[in-house]
């Protein structure tokens, strides 16, 4: 079966270096954005230990916001792929149709790991902030999170019939999410029922993981409370899809 | 003690498939032996794609079974067996066609330099050399055909499932189809080809099924499939008001039926062609515009279900 999925894998990975449109919405439109919310938020003049935290916020905020767009998108691939007839000469061979699932949730996270970390190193030279001296911690809160965004992604994919509803579920769903997530501003801004509204999505978690990530001192231990909330998530969201892979209308 | 006999290459024992109301297959028995060239002949939603969908493993059947090679089709050491070629173009446009075998190579757990060998091999096969570098979206419709059946054949399967290959294709293109097929068969793989072109079958099956509202209407060789008509010949005639007359004057001297601007009439055993001559003479109908043919399979269709293959 592994053979199988890094073939996959592979394609997905060549394709996305082919394709000038994803290149541009996964790391030119978000580091455009985030410059200019740096910019808004005044942090290139900020000064001591909140100037960290507003990076962590900003940068960590649209990065999550566009890795959901850019993970649900390859996600939704599965229906062109599915309509290609592709699906039927994969499962014609000796694997399971669970190689799909696989193959397209480990890009995911490859892609969603290299995304926020390049995202943070542009962060880092913009605003001169020190981020990447976390890198360990950073990086280990953006595999989680990458994660975590990967499998909504083929959560959402296989729950919807076509790829029409799909395009607007996730739409839909990542603007809920980002908002309520703490993406665009602080959740300290928010009425307290939505703060602990705010808890229940994987938004929250991620940006909390990179806050902690980021802070002085770091420690994993800090850390991993919130690691954890996101591999439950991951494993909830993989479970049902999983489960739809098997039953749903996905191969119909 | 003599060995036990070799299972067929494919089986389906009382396959029956539904999608909702509509029934795909109803109960469909067949054997395919071991190095056969076999035809699965019918109009577009007769069956064939469902059957075929049966026969790689991709669906399974509501009732029945399907075999390969004895095992059941949804076992992987039964689908190692077999290669599948989609009646869609299945293959990644923005891949090269190296790239698109090095996928589906890696897919039946080939790799490194035996997976590169393999793609180049293919891809001389079917003409593609040239064009290996080049992303698919780029190719002709005939290119891309051609390249959908190498994807197939890169685990050298011992049964070759064929979803109506050529639709789509100019001649040139269907010719090297053909002759590819041709020698893949000759060198021992069972290959199982859906068409609704009546010549494509003709020319290239051993035996065909002819199939129509997912039932198997009749099995054998071409020979076989002709000997069915209750005529040895059709008399083709174009649809204009000077053959009216001669159509209602022909009524209950054989089977007629008209398609595509054209009569064709099939004697009844026993009525001779002179009086279909005389009929003509008789409405001033010239004979130029008869062409006296012998049946194709289309006309054992038209036989089978009354209604012309295309329809």
């Amino acid at each position: 079966m592994l053979p199988a999925i890094l073939a996959l894998l592979r394609k997905d990975l060549v394709h996305f270096r082919r394709d000038r449109a994803s290149l541009i919405l996964t790391f030119a439109v978000p580091f455009s954005l985030i410059y200019l919310m740096g910019q808004v938020n005044g942090l290139s003049r900020a000064h001591g230990p909140g100037r960290t935290a507003a990076a962590s916020q900003i940068i960590g905020g649209w990065a999550m916001q566009f890795l959901l767009f850019a993970l649900v998108w390859s996600a939704n691939s599965l229906f062109i792929e599915r309509d290609l007839g592709i699906f039927q000469r994969i499962l014609s061979g000796p694997v399971p149709r669970s190689v799909i699932l696989w193959s397209k949730f480990l890009y995911g996270i490859f892609l969603g790991v290299l995304q926020l970390l390049i995202l943070f190193a542009a962060g880092q030279l913009l605003f001169q902030v020190n981020l990447l001296s976390h890198l360990p911690l950073l990086a280990l809160a953006c595999l989680a999170a990458a994660a975590a965004c990967s499998s909504f992604g083929m959560l959402l994919a296989a729950l919807s019939p076509s790829v029409e509803v799909a395009r607007g579920l996730s739409t839909f769903c990542i603007l809920v999410l980002s908002a309520l997530g703490g993406a665009w501003f602080p959740i300290a801004f928010m009425p307290g029922f939505m703060q602990h509204l705010s808890r229940l999505t994987l938004v929250f978690w991620s940006a909390e993981g990179f806050r902690l990530a980021l802070a002085t001192p770091s420690t994993l231990a800090a850390l991993l409370p919130g690691l954890e909330v996101l591999g439950g998530m991951t494993a909830v969201f993989l479970a049902v899809a999983w489960l739809r892979f098997e039953r749903g209308k996905l191969f119909a | 003690m003599p060995p036990p006999p070799e299972p067929p290459a494919l089986s389906l024992r009382g396959a029956a498939k539904r999608y909702g109301a509509l029934t795909a297959l109803a109960g469909v028995s067949l054997d395919i032996a071991a190095g056969e060239y076999f035809g699965l002949l019918g109009p577009n939603g007769a069956g064939k794609s469902t059957l075929m969908s049966l026969l790689s493993g991709f669906r399974a059947p509501d009732a029945g079974e399907v075999l390969v090679g004895g095992r059941a089709a949804a076992e992987p050491a039964a689908r190692r067996q077999l290669g599948l070629v989609p009646q869609g173009l299945a293959l990644y446009p923005d891949l090269t066609a190296r790239e698109n075998l090095e996928v589906f190579g890696g897919l039946h757990g080939l790799r490194g330099r035996r997976l590169r060998e393999r793609a180049e091999e293919l891809l001389e096969a079917v003409q593609l050399s040239h064009r290996a570098r080049s992303a698919v979206k780029t190719f002709s419709g005939g290119m891309m055909r051609r390249l959908n059946i190498a994807a197939a054949l890169l685990h050298r399967p011992r049964v070759l499932l064929c979803d109506e290959p050529t639709v789509g294709v100019d001649p040139q293109s269907r010719n090297a189809i053909f002759d590819l097929l041709g020698r893949i068969q000759r060198e021992g793989t069972t290959v199982v080809y859906s068409t609704h072109y009546m010549e494509e079958a003709a020319r290239l099956c051993s035996r065909i099924a002819i199939i129509d509202h997912g039932r198997i209407l009749a099995l054998g060789t071409v020979d076989q499939l002709m000997q069915r008509l209750p005529f040895d010949e059709e008399i083709r005639f174009p649809v204009s008001a000077a053959t009216d007359g001669l159509c209602r004057d022909l009524g209950g001297a054989g089977e007629l039926s008209t398609a595509e601007g054209l009569h064709r009439f099939r004697p009844a055993a026993g009525f001779r062609l002179s009086s279909f001559f005389l009929a003509a003479e008789r409405r001033e109908v010239p004979s130029r515009l008869f062409e006296i043919q012998r049946p194709t399979l289309e006309a054992v269709f038209l036989h089978l279900t009354g209604k012309a293959l295309r329809q």
